[in-house]
């Protein structure tokens, strides 16, 4: 663990340096130490409402040492019903809430998010310019989020089963994948996906005759469709026990399932495009501890811990660091394949986010899979 | 009477006595008001009201209740919950009744044995004991390995998981300890001479249980509805951790409604699913004439 600690620190300031900008590295050395500095006047604990598979240990545990604050974490499950919580316990309950993509403005216009300056943070240079251009996470100069993780979501398939690779997404209607598809219960999620194969412009904003569209494709694509757990954790373990063989995970899904105990798995990024995530963790309007919040944000994603999360949870992070770091020590394979290395696809993807006419996207899937 | 009582001991401890009930029942009082009373009342004003997304305008309206009530798929799918909680009701009852009466046969001392392994799958968690049903039907499950092991099949069955029969089997196990223990207190009360009376005065074996039995131990048949019936109507964790891709129930529907974040759709949903409930509740208590065994 130690090692690791200098290592990324040495490797930090070299980038630095070899960027001609060693003033600037001592002066960011110096404010990593700002908020140990600075922990004397906060107020906490931090009230985290965010998603599961993102925070470590190591980085909780350093936050608490540095500034005698508790980091308490409340699993969040979904967006809509983060909103929904938020606005009901607002800054007096939560700190800070992670929010996907597209529905940051949407907690924004809701009045439950505030907005911060990050360009003064020492770790901002360090973000992929993807992120810094933002303009739909940015009022000004200030974003409504702090940019975490991103991902495509990958159709991965079981090489077992399925031996001739797709090249298309029309490859889930196969009648040989009898019940061998399951996608999560994201029910917006799954009409975006069938909007995606029907030839949709927008999957989700569509228009009615689109949806109708989609909602066929799903009709269509019900004898082939397994079941629609609410948890990744689930369709890891259907692939690894090989129930199903194919479903849609974000990058490192063929390392989960093998870890899970399963078969080699391939990913497909359909050519007709395919749904992704960002995520950010914005801060909560009014939040009871809104100074340590903001220093919890700045604490963990200093080059060390952003390492260890990526190398823990092994999706790609908005902070290049990492990935610098992966192809000095000879692991651009691995950054390759959870597409690190590949912020470009972040324009390519059909952004999850919720659509206007949520309810219609609702009821479609309901009608399918209720009938 | 004791120097005690002479000495006025009498009144204050009467006095206390007529105070306990209040305190007993102040917790449960409170309880109940507030995890269910309360909510049921703002979903009952959500119901009625405009609501778009977080923004609520304040003029009645039915067309939440309509949007339910006139959705012949929302409609099925709660009958289709109905359907399934009856059948798993019944199964239980089914199971649960033989092996309540044989239960109170056995010497004491074996059934509190008995009764312990009753209530024995308390111990572990409600989801731990979904999630150890699905390692037993799942296409590589235990059931599957030892037939295809024995050399009775060739490749592993699929219809064993994910679909309704499933949603049944996992929830008869898990409410069938619910009906044995109300079952049992009903029949351990009964005067097993009866049953005697009625062989000595010609009376069949299914006579004897249906006309006597049956009646008597109605409060217990009665208690097993209300510990399985009602909370399987509202099930979400079996059905979606082992029904299928078509294993929607009407509790699956209400969710995905406050997901929608149409709060007054959702709520209009619950208000109708409790009304049906309690009004089952009052019919099965009108027909099973539950006064006359009570004796009120």
């Amino acid at each position: 663990m130690t090692s690791r600690h200098e290592w990324t620190r040495r490797h930090m300031l070299q980038r630095a340096a070899q960027a001609g900008i060693g003033g600037a590295a001592l002066s960011t050395a110096s404010r990593f130490a700002a908020p140990a500095q600075a922990a004397t006047n906060l107020q906490g604990p931090v009230n985290a409402f965010t998603w599961g598979g993102r925070i470590i240990p190591t980085e909780v545990a350093d936050f608490q040492k540095e500034t005698g604050i508790k980091l308490n974490f409340v699993g969040a499950s979904g967006n809509s019903e983060n909103l929904a919580k938020v606005k009901l316990g607002g800054g007096a309950q939560y700190d800070i809430v992670g929010v996907d993509a597209l529905w940051v403005p949407k907690f924004y216009q809701e009045g439950v998010i505030e907005v911060f300056d990050m360009a003064s943070w020492p770790q901002y240079n360090d973000m992929f310019d993807q992120f810094k251009n933002m303009s739909i996470w940015k009022v000004g100069d200030k974003f409504m989020a702090q940019p975490w993780a991103w991902s495509p979501l990958v159709l991965w398939y079981n090489t077992n089963h399925i031996k001739t690779p797709p090249t298309s997404i029309k490859f889930l209607w196969d009648p040989a994948l009898k019940q061998r598809i399951a996608l999560t219960r994201q029910q917006e999620d799954v009409i975006a996906w069938m909007g995606i194969a029907t030839g949709a412009k927008k999957p989700y904003d569509m228009t009615k005759e689109e949806l109708a569209n989609a909602k066929d494709g799903l009709k269509r694509l019900m004898p082939n469709i397994l079941k629609f757990p609410p948890q990744e954790e689930e369709l890891v373990k259907l692939m690894a026990d090989e129930t199903i063989w194919v479903t849609a995970l974000s990058a490192g899904g063929a390392l989960r399932i093998k870890d899970a105990g399963g078969p080699l798995c391939k990913g497909f990024l359909p050519p007709e495009g395919y749904i992704g995530y960002f995520d950010g963790d914005c801060l909560v309007k009014g939040a009871a501890h809104r100074d340590a919040a903001l220093a919890w944000m700045q604490h963990r994603v200093q080059a060390k811990y952003v390492m260890e999360n990526f190398l823990k949870y092994r999706r790609p992070l908005a902070y290049r660091g990492p990935l610098d770091v992966l192809k000095q020590e000879g692991k651009s394979d691995l950054a390759h394949e959870l597409f690190y290395d590949q912020p470009d696809l972040i324009a390519k993807m059909v952004v999850i986010g919720p659509p206007p006419n949520l309810g219609d996207y609702i009821d479609a899937f309901n009608e399918v899979a209720g009938s | 009477m004791s120097v005690a009582q002479t000495a006025g001991y009498v009144a204050p401890r009467h006095r206390s006595r007529s105070r306990w009930p209040i305190y007993a029942f102040l917790p449960i009082t409170v309880m109940d008001f507030v995890l269910f009373v309360l909510p049921m009342l703002i979903m009952g004003i959500a119901s009625v009201l405009v609501i778009h997304e977080f923004h609520v305008e304040y003029r009645l309206t039915a067309n939440n209740y309509l949007f339910f009530l006139g959705s012949p798929l929302y409609l099925s799918i709660l009958g289709k919950s109905v359907l399934i909680a009856a059948v798993v009701t019944l199964a239980c009852l089914v199971i649960a009744f033989p092996f309540a009466y044989y239960l109170t046969l056995l010497p004491r001392h074996v059934q509190r044995i008995m009764l312990i392994l009753v209530i024995l799958p308390f111990w572990t968690s409600y989801l731990l004991r979904v999630y150890a049903w699905m390692t037993i039907l799942g296409e590589r499950g235990l059931i599957n390995r030892a037939l295809l092991g024995l050399g009775i099949l060739d490749e592993p069955v699929r219809f064993l998981l994910y679909n309704n029969y499933a949603v049944v089997l996992v929830s008869v196990y898990l409410y069938i300890p619910y009906c044995v223990l109300a079952l049992y207190t009903a029949i351990e009360r009964l005067d097993t001479s009866l049953f005697s009376a009625a062989m000595d005065l010609g009376a069949r074996p299914r006579q004897v249980f249906l006309h006597i039995m049956l009646p008597l131990t109605l409060p217990g048949v009665f208690a097993s509805f209300i510990f399985v019936f009602i909370p399987m109507v509202g099930e979400y964790v079996t059905p979606t951790l082992v029904g299928g891709a078509r294993g929607m129930m009407i509790v699956n529907i209400v969710v995905s409604q406050f997901q929608a974040l149409r709060f007054g759709i959702g709520s209009a949903m619950v208000f109708v699913i409790t009304a049906l409930a309690l009004c089952m509740v009052l019919a099965l208590r009108r027909m099973a004439r539950l006064e006359k065994v009570f004796g009120v």
